[in-house]
């Protein structure tokens, strides 16, 4: 066995030393040169995607012995519900059975229990399941859960015990609420009520709904011309307009009570009343036979001009804060829309485009105003940021879009639109998503107002 | 003696070693990142043949100017300063309009001719077939036919060709403008072109809720590729503070799979920030 060894070398020639040297030198330099490991940096700004994809499979027993075919009525309705109002929420794309490769079907009701694998390479991003048990004294049970498919993991899980019929709708509405409170922070939209001026016959009467056009109920019976309704901040009162037959009148509706009241004021014309969430309920009236806007005190009777002017000043709307108040005035010839700082009182002019700006809705948070302007084919609704200056149209027709409303969450629009040829209320968002109809029953439905979202 | 020898041995060994280790051959081809390089509309690259397809081209623009069709729409445009300029046809966005002027002309060059032709053909071949005797006619007909398509193809793909180096030589003109008097060349790197391609692909996977407020959320990966562009590994170095955030830029990643080849082999760690916000202006 041989064992190598480096030589000694006792003497070496000054030129081998040299040599040596260099070599290393070389090897030095050479290694120098070698790229160093580089690291890229890349910024990317928004989702390519601003939806998310989600699946709802066959709903199944949640006793897995039990017959999976017989799908009762309360479930199937359940089922219905949930589907329809996850179709009013823009960024939830619903994925068909079709998109899934291989089986649609999932093998039982729990995570451990699902194959996410398939639904992963379908694109999936939510994965909703639906478990049922019939129940004696009642309909049965039922279980939804959504699921991050990605990650496999819980997003929300939550069961009902349903008595009766009329509870299938509430039920989808709280998982829905809670689901959207999980995906965006916000759970508004399912916990707000619209109130409309529903006209049937001649006569306008307010009227409310939830977003979906559940729970349809008509709140006065005026026989007459009921107009512009307005939520307090709180949710309890609801104001709005009653024409009488020789004057207005300030019509308020106490929720909590059910009880309507109306309430004189000088002058002739009582336009869009709505709320300072400071000091209560402001109004354009013409005490002075010219519409300014004024607040009204705790008698309700008119207070201090928030807006006077030589022109007309109607239509007020606050900001969550109420330091920003906008209005549409005419002082400059036009009907414009004009934003007042309450703290300043200094206005200025927010819409230069167009000659017929109206309806202006500031959104909660205060950034957002929404607007109608009347174009050559119709007035359509645009939506003007106050930070960046940008206006942006979000309606697109046919026909008239008026009455733009923000949700309590500032994404949410609700408006009127007589594209179909009557009158209805649709709902879309900032983003100019597509409109969708809030099925109101008969009769056109006009000035949608949005209420706040209940605790 | 013997030491000596295995002494030069060893250096020897190492003076091969050394340069096989690090002489550049010629295999790879080395990029001079500090060059600048053509700035060109990233999301129409076409991304397998980037490299190879631009460079043929830079030496013949000159040559490729003449070709009469371009000159025709800027006649029409404008003023006769502008022509000499613009027989690059308007900024053309590279590669992916090639592909559809590509086909256009071919269209054009089929349905153009029909029309035209059909119209005079047919009268005239019932009369002149029964007594034309000649095949050879026929023949030389069809040739010529043949030779006139072939050329008018040959045309509009040098019409192509041109229109695209004009447009890339108009971008680099814009890019010099652009970089003002005394100002460094603002080129752009092949890692810049690189990370644009990258940012492409993993931002068209990337999928999260419009509703957003006014957070801007911000979460940050780091993922390997090998040479391939395979995503080998990845993790996510930097939280939102929003689980279903940093879920969605995962998931993004992790749909991503596979990224183009890196341009150099140095290139393996990339590290992505995801902003909920668009950019502004």
């Amino acid at each position: 066995m041989s064992i190598f060894r480096l030589p000694q070398i006792p003497n070496i020639h000054p030129a081998l030393t040299l040599l040596a040297a260099g070599l290393v030198a070389v090897l030095l330099w050479a290694a120098s040169t070698v790229h160093a490991a580089e690291t890229l940096h890349i910024n990317i700004y928004g989702p390519g995607q601003t939806g998310l994809n989600l699946f709802f499979p066959q709903s199944r027993p949640i006793d897995d012995r039990a017959a999976a075919e017989n799908v009762p009525g309360f479930v199937r309705q359940m089922r219905e519900h949930l589907e329809n109002n996850l179709g009013y929420l823009p960024f939830i794309k619903p994925v068909p059975q079709g998109d899934i490769l291989g089986s649609p079907e999932i093998q039982g009701l729990q995570g451990g229990r699902i194959d996410f694998k398939r639904f992963t390479m379908s694109q999936v991003d939510i994965l909703l399941s639906l478990g049922w048990r019939n129940e004696d004294g009642g309909l049965g049970r039922v279980e939804v859960r959504a699921f991050d498919v990605f990650s496999g993991s819980l997003i929300l899980g939550r069961g009902y015990r349903l008595t009766s019929s009329d509870q299938i709708d509430e039920a989808a509405n709280r998982f829905c609420a809670d689901l959207m409170d999980e995906l965006t922070g916000s759970s508004g939209f399912f916990r707000t009520q619209l109130a409309f001026v529903r006209k049937a016959e001649g006569v306008k009467e307010i009227a409310t709904c939830t977003p979906q056009g559940y729970n349809v109920r008509q709140l006065t019976s005026f026989n007459s011309v009921c107009l512009s309704p307005a939520w307090s901040w709180d949710g309890r009162l609801l104001a709005f307009t009653h024409v009488s037959d020789t004057r207005h009148q300030l019509g308020l509706w106490n929720r909590e009570q059910g009880r309507l009241r109306t309430v004189l004021l000088p002058g002739n014309t009582l336009i869009s009343p709505t709320f300072d969430p400071k000091d209560g309920l402001v109004i354009s009236a013409d005490p002075q036979g010219n519409p300014d806007i004024y607040s009204l005190n705790d008698q309700l009777e008119l207070g201090k001009a928030l807006v006077r002017n030589w022109a007309i000043d109607i239509s007020p709307h606050f900001d969550r804060t109420g330091k920003k108040m906008v209005f549409v005035s005419s002082r400059l010839g036009n009907p414009h829309i004009f934003l007042k700082d309450m703290e300043s009182g200094q206005v200025r002019r927010i819409t230069y485009e167009g000659t017929y700006n109206t309806n202006p809705s500031i959104s909660p948070d205060g950034r957002f105003v929404a607007f109608s302007r009347m174009l050559d084919d119709g007035h359509r609704i645009f939506v003007h940021d106050l930070e960046s200056g940008r206006e942006r149209q979000v309606s697109f027709g046919p026909g008239n879009d008026e009455d733009p409303c923000w949700g309590p969450d500032s994404y949410f629009l609700a408006f009127s639109s007589s594209r179909t040829g009557t009158y209805q209320l649709y709902l879309s968002t900032r983003h100019a998503d597509e409109a969708k109809r809030v099925p109101t029953g008969s009769g056109a439905a006009t000035s949608p107002a949005w209420s706040p979202a209940e605790e | 003696m013997r030491s000596l020898s295995i002494l030069l041995s060893f250096l020897l060994h190492g003076a091969i070693a050394s340069l096989a280790l690090f002489f550049p051959f010629g295999g790879e081809a080395r990029i001079d990142l500090d060059k600048p390089v053509y700035e060109v509309e990233l999301l129409r690259l076409p991304q397998k043949k980037t490299p190879s397809k631009p460079e043929p081209p830079k030496q013949g623009p000159a040559k490729v100017k003449p070709p009469p069709k371009a000159k025709q729409p800027e006649a029409a445009r404008g003023p006769a300063e502008r022509r000499s300029k613009a027989s690059q046809p308007k900024a053309v966005k590279i590669p992916d309009k090639q592909k559809r002027v590509a086909k256009r002309p071919k269209k054009k060059a089929q349905d153009k001719p029909a029309p035209e032709k059909r119209p005079q053909r047919p009268p005239p071949k019932p009369k002149s077939s029964p007594p034309a005797p000649t095949k050879d006619e026929v023949l030389a007909q069809a040739l010529g036919e043949a030779q006139e398509e072939a050329k008018k193809s040959e045309e509009s793909a040098q019409d192509i060709l041109s229109r695209e180096l004009a447009s890339i030589e108009q971008t680099v003109d814009r890019n010099r403008t652009a970089q003002g008097a005394g100002g460094r060349p603002r080129g752009t790197t092949v890692a810049d072109i690189y990370s644009h391609i990258v940012e492409t692909r993993i931002k068209e996977h990337w999928r999260f809720p419009s509703f957003g407020g006014s957070d801007n959320l911000q979460a940050e990966v780091e993922l390997q590729i090998d040479a391939g562009g395979r995503i080998i590994e990845y993790a996510l170095v930097k939280k939102s503070g929003r689980n279903d955030f940093d879920r969605s830029v995962l998931r993004a990643v992790d749909e991503t799979e596979k990224l183009p080849s890196p341009p150099r082999e140095d290139i393996r760690t990339i590290r992505v920030t995801f902003n909920l916000q668009e950019k502004q202006g």
